[in-house]
């Protein structure tokens, strides 16, 4: 008894143990708690910003691209194909505050991101409005002088 | 009292928060966007591509010596051969307009009722993210007439050609 | 166990732990920078065929100029008179420029509507606009002018 207690030896192996185990079980809560936010929510969140501002690019460039070949007495209108989702969220594609604005709007109707691409003032030489959508299956873009 | 476990401890922590760090920065950081992609490239290419033959065949005879019809009017009705190319005003004129871009120069048109497609300029083999772009000219006897090509229209005949030309970049 | 607990010849280990995490570093970096942001607004580009359709109409209305300049000089030497000659020609070019779309999956028409004088006589100085009705459809793309007015004095 006396030779254990005198023997110092044992005593860092069990602190060094102590420690360990500490340190060990914080380290693994405070990834557990934040294992979501940081493996998951924040590639989520950059991949959208990248994904939605390429979708609105690209409606921003069809339009200009469309605008460009407009016909006097005619009718125009083109399919799209966009991703269904952005990330692992649904979103829409809103024209409808292109005439004020200047701006279309893609936006994440459950976590209510938002991104804007401006059309370069089209929208005051010819109307654009709508929404579309990633969900649903077609996509068109139409234009007709006649209307 | 033995004071080494303690060190290891420091290390192992040491390493952790590297290691937790390292993920951190990777998963926030909010990456550059470079739209030097493959497919921007190829939109760079078509948009130069269709202007370079929009220039040729829009501009006056007082800017360039000879415009896109009168080239492809002068045309001998032979096909090209790597590496000699024969309708070489288009040649030198194109490879004014897009330095260090490559290109064929194809001529299609409708022949009795059938199509027919004419090599014209060959510089090589396309890569596979060449693009092609086209524009059509229209010839009558009298341009190929006057630009002493072998087309032989008769003097009431329109004869409309594509001109297609595949861009790429090495 | 003595040998073990002081030894300390780990460094090599620990060392390249950090020169591993380096360059996973650089890895992620690399990988981020090639990824595919940018593709569906190159894409839309790349598929939506406007040079194709501005070409169409504005080689229509060259055509349209040419035929005219071309007509007035064969009708000199002809029975037929101007308009006759001009819709032969006319009907000559969109035959022959729907063959060379068709060629590429992509269906034109491009037919002539009407010619149009200022006098009602066919000579040189009075077709001034041409009524051309155009159509394209590549599947996804369908673009409809009807009528194109082309003005063809010049």
């Amino acid at each position: 008894m006396r030779g254990i207690r005198e023997n110092e030896e044992g005593v860092s192996l069990v602190l060094e143990y102590v420690l360990f185990s500490l340190i060990c079980v914080g380290f693994f809560m405070i990834i557990a708690m934040n294992s979501d936010a940081v493996f998951i929510q924040n590639p989520n969140n950059v991949v959208m910003e990248r994904e939605m501002s390429d979708v609105g690019n690209m409606m921003s460039t069809m339009i200009t691209d469309m605008y460009l070949i407009l016909p006097d007495n005619g009718y125009i209108d083109t399919e799209y194909r966009i991703p269904q989702r952005a990330g692992r969220e649904e979103y829409v594609i809103d024209a409808d505050i292109a005439y004020s604005d200047q701006i279309i709007e893609v936006i994440s109707p459950s976590s209510g991101k938002k991104v804007r691409v401006t059309i370069g003032g089209i929208a005051t030489t010819m109307p654009i409005n709508g929404t579309a959508f990633s969900s649903s299956t077609d996509h068109k873009i139409s234009y007709d002088s006649r209307k | 009292m033995n004071d080494r476990a303690q060190l290891h401890t420091l290390e192992g922590l040491l390493a952790a928060i590297l290691m937790t760090l390292t993920v951190l920065m990777i998963t926030q950081s909010t990456t550059i966007v470079s739209p030097q992609n493959e497919l921007a490239i190829d939109v760079q290419l078509e948009q130069m591509g269709a202007d370079t033959l929009t220039v040729l065949d829009r501009a006056s005879n007082t800017s360039i010596r000879y415009n896109l019809t009168q080239c492809v009017a002068s045309w001998d009705m032979t096909e090209a051969t790597y590496p000699a190319n024969n309708l070489i005003i288009l040649d030198s004129s194109i490879g004014n307009l897009i330095p260090g871009i490559l290109y064929n120069v194809d001529l299609a048109y409708v022949d009795n009722g059938d199509l027919e497609v004419s090599k014209v300029i060959i510089k090589g083999q396309p890569k596979e993210n060449a693009v092609v772009v086209r524009h059509f000219v229209t010839l009558t006897n009298q341009t190929v007439q006057s630009m002493n090509g072998s087309w032989g229209l008769a003097d009431d005949e329109i004869k409309v050609v594509e001109v297609r030309m595949t861009t790429w970049t090495v | 166990m003595d040998s073990l607990r002081k030894d300390t010849k780990g460094q090599w280990i620990a060392l390249s732990g950090l020169v591993i995490s380096l360059i996973v570093i650089g890895l992620a970096a690399l990988a981020n920078q090639s990824m595919v942001a940018g593709y569906y607004s190159s894409n839309a580009v790349l598929e939506f065929p406007k040079e194709n359709i501005r070409e169409l109409n504005s080689h229509t209305r060259d055509n349209a100029m040419i035929i005219r300049c071309l007509s007035l000089e064969l009708n000199s030497t002809s029975n037929n008179s101007v308009p006759v000659i001009y819709e032969q020609l006319f009907a000559d070019y969109s035959s022959q420029i729907e063959t060379l779309y068709a060629m590429h999956g992509e269906t034109v028409d491009v037919s002539l509507v009407s010619l149009n004088t200022s006098s009602g006589t066919y000579n040189s100085s009075d077709i001034d606009i041409v009524f051309v009705n155009i159509t394209y459809n590549d599947g996804d793309t369908y673009y409809v002018s009807q009528p194109e007015i082309i003005e063809v004095r010049k």
